[in-house]
Formats: C-alpha cells, structure tokens, sequence
C-alpha cells in the first residue's frame, strides 16, 4: 500500500472477513512477525495521514482488492491534493497518460486482430490511426467473428475494450515505446545493479546480509517478472485467440493481464527509496528500510512460469531491528512524510 | 577587491553581523570562491556562529579536508586555551600548508580530486578523507614546526602539543568516519566494539588526546556516550572516564559561553533550529547520566532551561513571521512553502517537547490552526490546502475532522 505514514511502510491489504478490508503490516519493531488489524487497530497502532484515511476508505466496499484498483485508488486520493501538490500533478499526468496508454492499445489490439482475421481479404498495413474506415473495417471484422464465438459483435467490442485496457500496463510486442510494466521492469534491474555495484565496491555497507537478500529478491523478480512480460505479450500477438478466451472467462484473461502487476507490486516503492540517496549514510539507511518493504511473491508464480523460485525469496524474513521505533516517531516523521509524499509524486 | 581599511571593515563587519541568512550565505559564498581571501577573511569571523548553525556547503579545499573531523575541536584564537581540549581557527592554515608541503603530488592528486566539490559531497569527503588524514597523522608526528606558525603567534611549544593531538585524532578520523556512516542516519546503534578501537588507539598513540577524541565522537554521534563507559575496563577504563568528564565539560561550555545555545537555535531557518535543539537535546540526554557529578548535572539543567527558552522563542517568532505573517497576505499563498514552515515548526517542537515537556505549543499551534480556518472561510483558501496545513500543525484527527 502506497501509504504515507511512516509506521505504515511495507503495509499490504487484504479483504478480511465480511469482506472488509484489512492490513497485514510489519511488526513495526523490526522484528519477525506482522499484524493483522482493521482500520481502528491501525488507529492504535499510530496516527495515520489524512492521506491514507483517505485510501483506506476508497477501499473499503470494492469486492475485490488487486494492484490495479489500490493504484487507481491511491492515483485518485493523489488527485484530491492529499498527499501535497507535486504528488496532485504526478497523478494528473499519469491518469492522463494511462487514458491517452488505454486509448492507444486498444486500437492496437484492434489492428492486429483485423490483420489476424483479414475478412475483406486485405493483408496490407492498415492506417496508423483511427480513420471511419478504420472503424468501418472493425466493425465488419466483429461482424463477421461474432458467430464463431457465440456471441455478438457488440459485446466483442466490449471485450476488446476490456482487454485493451487491461493488457496497456503490458503493451505489444511490436510496440517499443516503454509501458508502465517495461518501466518498472527497468526500474528494478537498475536498482538491483546498483546496490550490487555498491555492495561490491564495499562489502562492509552491506548490513548483516540485507543488501545481498535484497538484490537476491530483485533478481528473482525481475526475471520472472522479463519472462512473465514476454509470456503476457505472446498473448496479445493472437487477439482473436485472447478474445476467445475472454468470451468463455472474462476473469481469468483479466487477471493473465494483471499478473505483471500482481509480481511486481510494491517494488516500485523499494526501488524509490534507494534512488535519492547520495552517501554511504543514506544508503545504509535506504537498505534497512528497503528490507522492511521486501515485496512477497505471489504464491501462484509456480504456475505462472518455470523459473525455480528459492524459498527464502518466498518468505522474505530479512526483517530490520533497528535501534528502536523511534526513526520513525516524533520529529523525524514529519520528513519521512515528506519524503514519503515526494516517493507518491515520484511513482507511476 | 581592494582590502577595505580598518574603519571600512568595522562598518562592514556590523553590517553584515545584522544580515539576514540569505544574505549571510551570499557573503561567504562570494568570499569563499575568492582566490586570495586576505582581509576579506576576517568578514567571516563574527559570522561563524550563525555559519555553524546555516551550514551552508562551502568550497571542499586541502585544509577544510584536513579539518573536516576536526571541526567540532576549532575555536578562535581569542578563545583558545592549551588546556581547553581545543585547536585555535589560526593553527589551521600553517598545519594544512605543510601537510601539504610533506605530502607533495599525493596532496596535489587529492586536490585535484576535491576541486569543485562542496562540504556537501559526503562521499567524497569520505574517500579523499581517507588517503589524506593518515598521511597528515603520520606527518604531524614526525615533529618540524611549520613554517608559518608565526603567524599563529602562538609558539613552537604549543604546536608540537596540538600537533601530537591532531595527529593522534587524525589518525582515527576514517573510523571515525565509518562509525558515523555505520549508524545509517541515527537508525543503527553506534557500534560498541568501533568505538572501543578508536579510543584505544587513540590513547595509544597520545593520551592527551583522549578527551577531544570523545569530543569528535559525542559531537558527531552523541549516542556512543553510553557506549563510552562499558568500552574498557581496568586503566584505560579510568583513562577513558576521566576523558569523557573533560569532553562533557567542553562540550558544555561550548554551549554556555557566549550564547552557544541560542545562537544555535536563533541562527539560521527553523529547519537548523529543530535539528540544532535535537542534537543539543540529545547532547544533554546523554551527558546527563546517575553518574555525572552534582555540578554537570545543574549546569546541564541550565542548558536545558536555556534550550527550553530559545526554542520557544524561535517557535514563536518563526510561527508568527513565517507563517500566519503570509496567511494575512493578500497574495496568492504559496502553500508548500507554508507546508515547509508548518512542518518546520512541528520538529522545532517536537524536539522541544523532549527537553521540557513542551508546555504553551499546543495553545499557539491551535491558533495557527484556527488563522488557517479564519483564511479558508474567507474563501481564500482551497480545503484541502486547510486540511494540510491542520493535519501538520495540529494532527491527522483535526484534519480528519473538516472532512468528516
């Protein structure tokens, strides 16, 4: 979760009982172990940010809680100003950029399934951007498919919209502009060379194997996530086969789009954190938060792909005792706020 | 520049004792990137307190290298005494000059290496650090005055003193410098056995300079004074325990002579005074054991008296100047400058609260808090810029509270 609450750093969500959603956060001592609360015990625990309030409510009701919604969710409570107005511009250009991202895959996927199918016989290029008889050649392809799934060319539409969207974050094979995905991916192959490089050029800053666990972690997420991203894009270069699919089980080739997402959440935030820094200090410092915020792998990676998985990168243990709570109380919340508001203007 | 007579420079010297910080900076900026400073140096002077608090990056040249761990050590001529565990601002120039002279092209590569680089650029300092301050420990104990220590006027005696002491702290100021970097910002504990090493080199190689080795240690990471006692037993222990009484007792004075204590708070933006009240503060916390004798603690009850009254002062002037000042203002508000200030004021106090509990903030935040509501129902104002500046000022469940 995207919170701003220093207390909060490496909280996930979880729909409890009832449908309620509930917070799995880390034993704020450093130690082994999470808690499990609901909203009033986070309340007890420490004094949360309008900012996450926020969030939180936005949460509460969905029926179903994934990367994808905390993000929208999170990008709306930016939106309102919340979290301070270098994170409010941020939002509105992603938004932006996520609409204008939407819009283009979908005429993408479009495209390609009119080359795929080809009713009029036509195997050229077709216009790089959307004409009437662009439009008019859709039409005739969902038209003329529409039997074949058993179903009518209107809800195909529907699903390719659907599908468009969903697959954005992923982008075409044949698209080399960076997507969302492509970026994060990018984000953490930097960060792991880099804190390797690090790591390498002084073995002493690595602080009781936290560094090493962390790039460990990386590593493995980074490549399943490359092979997951390839794996995913295969599936868009047979759109007809992707809308199929999408006719028999809507959800499930939802969530085939969302499972880059689902790898890679929460480590955009840790690869925030290591980029500010400018000293030893500060690195060190980025490492024992670093090692709070370890996101866990989604236990389905075994079936997602055939990249052995070792355990300790299941079950992320590398928990921090620090000195004590106190970094993160009193005075020196205010500025982990900041730098916690400034990691939200920062983020996609 | 031509230098300014005697006259010119008083005139000059009150003048700038009255600027503003900006201006401040400005000042040592321009006299900083002089390439003959001469006269213009004794500009500087009396603004060196305010310096210590802005701590503006200033030009990273040989002799701020050479001195970098010494800083907490220097005082001015004026002020210095042989046996005030110190080293006077005039040893610095001749000590660097022939530090220098002794180390010939290495001095000159690590010149090279630190050009154009600031105070700020703590890895560097870190590295270059690392190659210089060795090699000018080894040449400080080889004995030969410099040649410019006339100018110190303080004579050839008092210089092999000082420079078996800064020998021996130099010789430790790279694990010095690891130990600092070892806590992570203040996240890790300093670490016990670091500490235990550099003091018993450190006595090893002069004992005198035990004391200002605990100086350099408790100024940079106060938290190593609980691990000072428990870090040896039998002589060295008694040696060490005596050391950190006389360290205490510098530090101390630092601190009352002279207003050392409000001018830190008062010098400089309200983000200087939290984090000045929060090494004081945390200065005093540790010096102030069951263990300290009757004296050190009254006298460190009236530092804290003395923080407690800065702090306040300081939250009250930079409240009503920084920011409900702009709040009356007519013009657009520039809210994440307020936002800075709220925040800013916030740590002042928080830090405050550590030394004395902290008694009258609540009342004045919550002034502040209603002048915002007092500006918002005007419509001058957006809510959620309200809701931001309650939440700092006086917490998330206020905040929560205009939305609700």
């Amino acid at each position: 979760m995207p919170f701003t609450t220093p207390l909060l750093a490496g909280a996930r969500v979880r729909l409890g009982s009832k449908n309620a959603p509930e917070l799995v956060i880390p034993n704020p001592s450093g130690g082994r172990g999470v808690y499990i609360v609901q909203w009033p015990g986070v309340r007890a625990l420490c004094s949360p940010t309008v900012h996450d309030t926020m969030l939180f409510r936005r949460l509460i009701g969905l029926t179903r809680i994934d990367p994808c919604s905390i993000r929208e969710a999170a990008l709306a409570v930016a939106l309102q100003g919340y979290a301070g107005t270098e994170a409010t511009t941020a939002a509105a250009r992603t938004i932006e950029a996520d609409r204008r991202l939407g819009l283009r895959h979908h005429f993408q996927l479009l495209t390609a399934l009119l080359q795929q199918v080809n009713p009029d016989g036509y195997s050229g290029p077709v216009a790089p951007e959307r004409t009437p008889e662009f439009d008019r050649r859709a039409s005739n392809v969902l038209h003329a498919i529409a039997p074949a799934f058993h179903c009518s060319a209107a809800h195909l539409a529907t699903g390719l919209d659907a599908l468009g969207e969903a697959f954005a974050p992923v982008g075409m094979m044949a698209d080399g502009r960076p997507t969302r995905v492509r970026r994060l991916l990018g984000k953490l192959g930097g960060t792991r060379d880099s804190v390797a490089l690090w790591l390498d050029a002084a073995p002493a800053n690595d602080i009781g194997g936290l560094g090493r666990g962390i790039i460990s972690s990386m590593a493995v997420a980074h490549r399943v996530g490359t092979a997951l991203l390839t794996a995913t894009q295969a599936a868009l270069a047979d759109p007809a086969g992707l809308l199929r699919h999408w006719v028999a089980n809507p959800t499930d080739s939802i969530a085939k789009a969302a499972r880059c997402d689902w790898l890679l959440d929460g480590w955009e935030g840790v690869c925030l954190l290591w980029h500010p820094t400018d000293c030893d200090a500060s690195r060190r410092a980025a490492l024992l938060e670093m090692a709070q915020m370890v996101p866990v792998l989604p236990r389905e990676i075994s079936e997602w792909t055939d990249i052995p998985i070792p355990d300790p990168v299941m079950d992320p243990s590398a928990r921090v005792v620090s000195q004590n709570d106190e970094w993160r109380r009193g005075a020196a919340a205010f500025a982990l706020i900041r730098r916690n508001e400034a990691l939200r203007a920062m983020s996609e | 520049m031509s230098a300014p007579n005697s006259t010119g420079l008083r005139a000059l010297n009150r003048e700038i004792a009255d600027a503003a910080d900006p201006h401040v900076v400005r000042i040592v900026a321009t006299v900083d990137a002089m390439a003959s400073r001469g006269a213009a140096d004794a500009l500087i002077a009396p603004l060196r307190p305010r310096l210590a608090a802005l701590r503006p990056p200033r030009p990273l040249r040989f002799a701020r290298l050479l001195f970098h761990p010494l800083e907490p050590l220097i005082v001015s001529a004026a002020r210095w005494r042989p046996d005030r565990n110190s080293i006077p601002r005039t040893a610095i120039g001749p000590v660097a000059e022939h530090v220098r002279l002794a180390m010939g092209p290495d001095a000159a590569a690590i010149e090279a290496s630190i050009r154009h680089r600031t105070t700020a650029d703590t890895d560097i300092i870190a590295r270059c650090g690392a190659l210089l301050w060795p090699a000018a420990s080894r040449i400080l104990s080889a004995g030969g005055v410099p040649e410019a220590w006339d100018r110190t006027e303080l004579g050839p005696g008092v210089y092999e003193s000082l420079a078996a002491c800064m020998a021996a702290l130099l010789d430790q100021a790279a694990a010095l410098e690891t130990m600092v970097v070892g806590t992570a910002n203040g996240l890790l504990p300093p670490d016990g056995h670091q500490i235990a090493a550099i003091l018993t080199k450190a006595a090893a190689c002069h004992l005198p300079a035990l004391p200002m080795m605990i100086v350099l240690l408790l100024a940079r990471v106060p938290e190593s004074a609980a691990a000072l006692p428990q870090a040896h037993t039998g002589a060295t222990g008694v040696a060490v325990r005596a050391a950190l009484g006389q360290a205490a007792e510098r530090l101390l004075r630092q601190l009352r002579e002279d207003d050392g204590t409000e001018a830190r708070i008062a010098s400089g933006n309200l983000a200087n005074a939290g984090a000045s009240a929060g090494w004081i503060g945390s200065l005093l916390r540790q010096l102030d054991t069951g263990a300290a004798d009757p004296r050190r603690r009254a006298d460190i009850q009236a530092i804290r008296g003395r923080l407690d009254a800065s702090c306040k002062a300081r939250f009250g002037a930079g409240l009503q100047q920084e920011l409900l000042a702009p709040l009356n203002d007519l013009a657009p508000l520039a809210i994440p400058a307020l936002e800075a200030t709220a925040r800013n004021l916030r740590v002042l106090e928080a830090e405050a609260r550590t030394i004395s509990g902290g008694g009258g903030y609540d009342q004045l935040l919550n002034k502040a808090a209603e002048a915002i509501g007092i500006r918002a129902a005007k419509g001058r104002m957006h809510l959620v810029d309200q809701v931001r500046l309650v939440e700092i000022l006086s917490g998330p469940e206020a905040a929560m509270a205009l939305l609700d």
